[in-house]
C-alpha cells in the first residue's frame, strides 16, 4: 500500500508543479503557439503528452536557445512569418497580382518563365528594370551592344570629328615617317640606286634637307621607298610630293606597291609624270585588291643621267561622300550630281555657277604686251606661252583689251584699236571736187591667239599711220575653250 | 611665291608682263593643278623660258607684286651674280621712285607671320597694286554705291 501511495502521490506533486508552471505562462500566447485553435484553457492540460521536459515562456527563453535544428524543413514556409523589414523572394512561375498585403513593396520574385528578378517596386507593379545610373562606370563592352543597335539617334550631334570617321575625310594624313626628310636621313625609307642621297636644300627650297634621285645608266632602279602604310581596299588615297630637278628635266615615276597582310607584293599601280620645273604632284590612286592591307610608296627616276628631287612627301585619303540615294558623289574624280544641280556662290552670295552653266569663264593665262609702232611703220609682238605645253590642236580663244595708255585708268577697248583722225580736202581750183572728209585710220592694232608648232601665241600687231611713234598696250585673257 | 613675271627688252624697259598661267595635267581633260609657281622656279635656278618667251625681249624675270600695266612706267634692276640675276627694284622712269625688292619682302615675310592678308602688299592676278604718278602705291578708294538689295539663295 505504501509504494502504491507513494507513487500516487509523486504524480500528484509533478502534476501540480506542471500546473502551476502554466498558469504563469499567458494561456492565450502558448495556446496559439501550440495549438491553431488555441485550446488551453487556465488551469487545463497540454494537449499530449506532457513529457518531462519543461515548457518556458518566451520571455523565459534564453537568447539564442532556439537553433536551426529546432524548427522543422519548411517550417517557415510564410513571408508573413518574417519581420516586416525582412522579405525574402521567393520562386513564382507567375507574377502575383498587385497590390497584395501578401506582396508588400519591396517584396522580390524571381520568375522562372523569364528567370528574371522582379521586385514590387511601387507597391502596385513588379519591375526588373534596371537603372543606367547604376551601371558600372566603363563596364559596357562592344560585345555587350547589339548589332547595329546604335543609331544615328543615339549620337549626338557634332560628336563625331573627322578623325574618328573611318571614311577618308579631307585632310585626313596617313602618317609616314620623314617624309619631308628633315631628319636629313633616310630613316623610314630605304634607297636604292647608286647616288639617292638626302641632301642641305639650298637657299629658297623650303626646308633644311631635300632628297636627291640620280639614275645612272647602270642603275637597275634608282628609287625611294617607304612600307608598309595601313591601306583599306576601296579607298582612295592621294599621293603628293613636291619634285624637281637639277641639270636636266627628269621623269619621276610614282608607285603604291599594294601589299597583303604578310607583305607580299601584290600589283603596281603608278604613274610617270615628266619633271621640268619644280611642282607639286598629286596622284589619286584607289586601292583595288581585296587582299591589300598596305602600300609601298616608292618614287623612281626613271631618265637616266638626271637629277630628280624629291621633297614634302605625304599621303593621305580622299574624301568620298555620298549621300543616301547616291545622287551626289565626291571623289578622285570630281563631284558627281544626278538629278540635282550645283550652285557656287562666291563671297557676297551672287552666283556664279548655276546648274551647269557658267558666267565665269575659265581663263589659262592672263598678261599684258606693248607694242612701240614707229611712224608709218606696222609692227608686230609675240608672246608663246611655253608653260602651256604643245600639244594644242585647237586655238583657244581670248579676251583682250587694247589702249594707248597704260596706267589702270587708261580706257580699255575691246577687239581691235582703231584711232582714227578725220582728214579733209579742198579743192585746190574752182569747179575742183567738192570737200570731201575721210575718215583715217591712224593707229591699227589687234590681238590675237595664234597655234605654232602646238604652242598658244598671242599675237599683238599694229599699224601706225600717224606722224610720230605710237605705243599700244593690251591686256589678254587666254581661255581654255575654244575660240570656234 | 608666285609674283608676276616681267619681260624687259636690253635697255631694261618692261615690254611684257604675266600675271598667271594655270597647270594642268596630262591627261586630255587637262584638270588644272593650280598656278605655277614662278618664284619657286626662278629660285630653283629655273629658266623663264620655261614658262614664256617674249619677242624681242632680253630676258623676264619674277616680281614680287601684281602691277599690271602699270609695270610699263617702270625699268627694271637686276642685280646678283651672273646667271642668277633677278629684279633687285622697278625704278619709275618719270619720278625715279623705286620700289625695292628687299624692302618688298620684307613687308611680305611680316605680314605672313600676322595674319596673312598680302592683298594691299601685293594685288593679285588681274587685280594689281594701285600706284599714283609717282610710282609709289596708294590706298584703293572707298566706293560709294546705292543701296540695292542683292540677290541670294533659298
Amino acid at each position: 500500500m505504501t509504494d502504491q501511495a507513494d507513487f500516487l502521490e509523486r504524480i500528484a506533486e509533478s502534476l501540480a508543479g506542471i500546473s502551476g508552471r502554466i498558469d504563469a505562462l499567458e494561456r492565450k500566447d502558448l495556446a496559439a503557439k501550440l495549438e491553431p485553435d488555441g485550446g488551453l484553457s487556465p488551469g487545463g492540460r497540454l494537449p499530449g503528452s506532457a513529457g518531462s521536459g519543461a515548457v518556458y515562456d518566451q520571455a523565459t527563453l534564453a537568447p539564442g536557445s532556439v537553433t536551426s535544428s529546432a524548427i522543422a524543413d519548411g517550417a517557415i514556409d510564410d513571408v508573413a512569418l518574417f519581420a516586416s523589414t525582412i522579405i525574402p523572394p521567393r520562386v513564382v512561375t507567375s507574377l502575383p497580382s498587385l497590390p497584395s498585403s501578401t506582396w508588400p513593396q519591396g517584396s522580390l520574385v524571381f520568375l522562372t518563365t523569364d528567370q528574371k528578378l522582379y521586385r514590387n517596386t511601387t507597391g502596385s507593379a513588379w519591375s526588373k528594370a534596371t537603372d543606367g545610373a547604376d551601371i558600372v562606370a566603363n563596364s559596357i563592352t562592344a560585345g555587350q551592344i547589339a548589332t547595329g543597335a546604335i543609331g544615328a539617334d543615339e549620337i549626338a550631334a557634332n560628336s563625331i570629328t573627322a578623325d574618328a570617321l573611318a571614311i577618308g575625310s579631307a585632310g585626313s594624313v596617313v602618317p609616314l615617317t620623314n617624309g619631308d626628310f628633315e631628319t636629313g636621313t633616310f630613316t623610314g625609307w630605304a634607297a636604292i640606286g647608286s647616288a639617292t642621297y638626302v641632301e642641305a636644300s639650298p637657299t629658297g627650297w623650303q626646308g633644311a634637307y631635300r632628297c636627291v634621285i640620280y639614275k645612272s645608266s647602270g642603275d637597275s632602279y634608282a628609287y625611294i621607298d617607304q612600307r608598309p602604310i595601313p591601306v583599306r581596299n576601296g579607298e582612295t588615297v592621294v599621293v603628293s610630293a613636291r619634285l624637281g630637278y637639277a641639270g636636266s628635266a627628269a621623269t619621276a615615276r610614282i608607285q603604291l606597291v599594294h601589299l597583303d597582310s604578310a607583305g607580299a607584293e601584290l600589283s603596281y599601280p603608278q604613274v610617270d609624270v615628266s619633271i621640268s620645273s619644280d611642282q607639286t604632284v598629286n596622284w589619286a590612286c584607289t586601292i583595288n585588291h581585296t587582299d591589300a592591307r598596305y602600300v609601298a610608296l616608292r618614287i623612281f627616276n626613271i631618265t637616266d643621267g638626271t637629277y630628280l628631287i624629291v621633297d614634302d612627301v605625304s599621303l593621305s585619303r580622299a574624301i568620298n561622300l555620298s549621300n543616301s540615294d547616291g545622287t551626289v558623289f565626291i571623289n578622285s574624280g570630281g563631284v558627281q550630281i544626278t538629278n540635282g544641280k550645283l550652285t557656287v556662290y562666291n563671297d557676297n552670295g551672287s552666283t556664279v555657277v548655276i546648274d551647269g552653266t557658267s558666267n565665269m569663264f575659265k581663263i589659262q593665262a592672263s598678261g599684258t604686251t606693248s607694242l612701240s609702232i614707229g611712224a608709218g611703220a606696222n609692227a608686230s609682238t609675240n608672246t608663246q606661252l611655253t608653260s602651256l605645253g604643245n600639244g594644242f590642236t585647237v586655238t583657244p580663244a581670248h579676251l583682250s583689251f587694247l589702249s594707248t595708255g597704260s596706267t589702270s585708268a587708261a580706257y580699255q577697248q575691246i577687239g581691235e584699236l582703231e584711232v582714227a583722225s578725220l582728214t579733209g580736202y579742198v579743192a585746190g581750183s574752182s569747179g575742183g571736187s567738192p570737200t570731201v572728209a575721210v575718215l583715217k585710220l591712224t593707229v591699227f592694232a589687234r590681238v590675237q591667239t595664234v597655234l605654232a608648232s602646238g604652242y598658244i601665241n598671242v599675237y599683238l600687231t599694229g599699224s601706225n599711220a600717224g606722224a610720230g611713234s605710237q605705243t599700244v598696250y593690251s591686256r589678254y585673257h587666254v581661255l581654255k575653250e575654244a575660240a570656234m | 611665291m608666285i609674283g608676276m613675271l616681267i619681260a624687259y627688252d636690253a635697255e631694261y624697259n618692261v615690254v611684257a608682263t604675266l600675271d598667271y598661267v594655270v597647270s594642268y595635267d596630262d591627261t586630255p581633260e587637262r584638270k588644272p593643278l593650280g598656278l605655277i609657281d614662278f618664284g619657286a622656279h626662278e629660285d630653283a635656278g629655273g629658266e623663264m623660258t620655261d614658262v614664256w618667251n617674249v619677242s624681242g625681249a632680253a630676258g623676264s624675270k619674277v616680281w614680287p607684286e601684281w602691277l599690271g600695266g602699270q609695270a610699263y612706267d617702270f625699268k627694271v634692276e637686276l642685280v646678283g651674280p651672273p646667271g642668277n640675276k633677278r629684279i633687285g627694284a622697278l625704278v619709275h622712269k618719270a619720278s625715279g621712285y623705286r620700289r625695292d625688292r628687299s624692302s618688298i619682302e620684307s613687308a611680305i615675310e611680316e605680314r605672313i607671320s600676322g595674319d596673312g592678308d598680302l592683298r594691299d602688299l601685293v594685288g593679285g592676278p588681274n587685280r594689281p597694286i594701285l600706284l599714283d604718278e609717282t610710282g609709289r602705291s596708294r590706298a584703293r578708294p572707298a566706293h560709294t554705291r546705292p543701296n540695292l538689295p542683292v540677290a541670294r539663295s533659298g
